[in-house]
C-alpha cells in the first residue's frame, strides 16, 4: 500500500488487514514500528472465533517494510513475513494447532511460504504467497466461522482487498 | 448467517516499544515459559534454530514479534527470483 510517508503507507496497509479481519472478529489490530523501515502488525492475543463446530483461536502476525518507491510517488508498504494460525479449542483437553500458513524468510532455514497441518506434523507443505483474504474466506467456508458482517459486506470487503493484493503484490 | 449485521469499524492501534516488549514477554512466558529477554538471548545463541511450530506451537509468531536480528539463522540471504 502506498502513502506520502511511511506512517501513511503502513496505516493504509494495516487498514486493509484490519478491514479484512473485521469479517470474522471485532478485535483490535496492533501496529508497532520495530525499526526505521520495519513495522509489525498483529493481534495482541489470538482471537476467539465462534464456529458451528466449536471454538477456535486465530493468530495473525504480519511484518511489512515501508520504503520509498518512485512508482507510487511516496512510500510503499510491502509484506516481509506472515503467520496465520488456526487453533482448535476442544471442550476437554489442550488446544491444538489445526494449520499455520507461514512465510518467515529471515529467521528460518526455510525461506519459502509453506503450510503446517497439525494432523501431519513435521511436513512443510510448499505454497505460493497466501493472502489473508483467502485465509479468512477459508475459515468461513470450511471451518464454519461465524462472520461478524452481513454476507454482502464481508464478501465485498474480501473481494476488494484481494484485488488490491493482486494489484500491489510484487510476487506470488 | 447474520444478514442483518452492518459494517463495523474495528481499530488499528499503534503501540510503543515498551508495550510491544510487554507483549513479547507475555508470549514468551506463555509459549516457552521464559521471559522475552531470555527468548531473545537464547535465539541469538542458536538455541531455537531448529525449533518449529510443530514441536512448539506459537514459537514462529513469537519469533516474528520479538526484536530479533534479521538473518539470525546464519544462512546466506538469497535473492528471490523475479519469475
Amino acid at each position: 500500500m502506498a502513502g506520502k510517508n511511511k506512517k501513511e503507507a503502513v496505516d493504509k496497509f494495516a487498514g486493509y488487514i484490519r478491514e479484512s479481519l473485521s469479517s470474522i472478529s471485532e478485535a483490535y489490530v496492533l501496529v508497532y514500528q520495530a525499526s526505521a523501515n520495519i513495522f509489525k502488525i498483529f493481534y495482541e492475543q489470538p482471537v476467539r472465533l465462534n464456529s458451528e463446530e466449536g471454538l477456535y483461536l486465530f493468530s495473525v502476525v504480519q511484518i511489512c517494510s515501508a520504503l520509498e518507491d518512485a512508482k507510487y510517488g511516496g512510500f510503499k508498504a510491502t509484506t516481509r513475513n506472515y503467520s496465520y494460525t488456526l487453533i482448535r479449542v476442544p471442550i476437554e483437553g489442550e488446544p491444538e494447532e489445526v494449520l499455520s500458513y507461514h512465510w518467515h524468510p529471515d529467521d528460518s532455514a526455510l525461506r519459502d511460504p509453506h503450510l503446517h497441518l497439525g494432523c501431519i506434523p513435521r511436513i512443510h507443505f510448499p505454497t505460493s504467497r497466501v493472502c489473508l483474504e483467502d485465509v479468512v474466506v477459508m475459515l468461513i467456508k470450511y471451518y464454519g466461522i461465524v462472520p461478524q458482517l452481513a454476507h454482502s459486506e464481508w464478501t465485498r470487503i474480501l473481494e476488494k482487498n484481494k484485488r488490491a493484493f493482486n494489484r500491489m503484490a510484487t510476487w506470488k | 448467517m447474520p444478514v442483518s449485521k452492518k459494517s463495523k469499524h474495528v481499530g488499528v492501534r499503534w503501540i510503543a516499544r515498551a508495550e510491544a516488549n510487554t507483549i513479547v514477554d507475555e508470549r514468551a512466558r506463555s509459549v516457552l515459559g521464559i521471559s522475552g529477554d531470555q527468548f531473545v538471548a537464547d535465539w541469538k545463541s542458536g538455541k531455537f534454530r531448529k525449533l518449529d511450530s510443530d514441536e512448539c506451537p506459537g514459537v514462529i509468531e513469537l519469533a516474528l514479534l520479538a526484536p530479533l536480528p534479521r538473518h539470525s539463522s546464519g544462512r546466506k540471504k538469497q535473492k528471490r527470483s523475479s519469475r
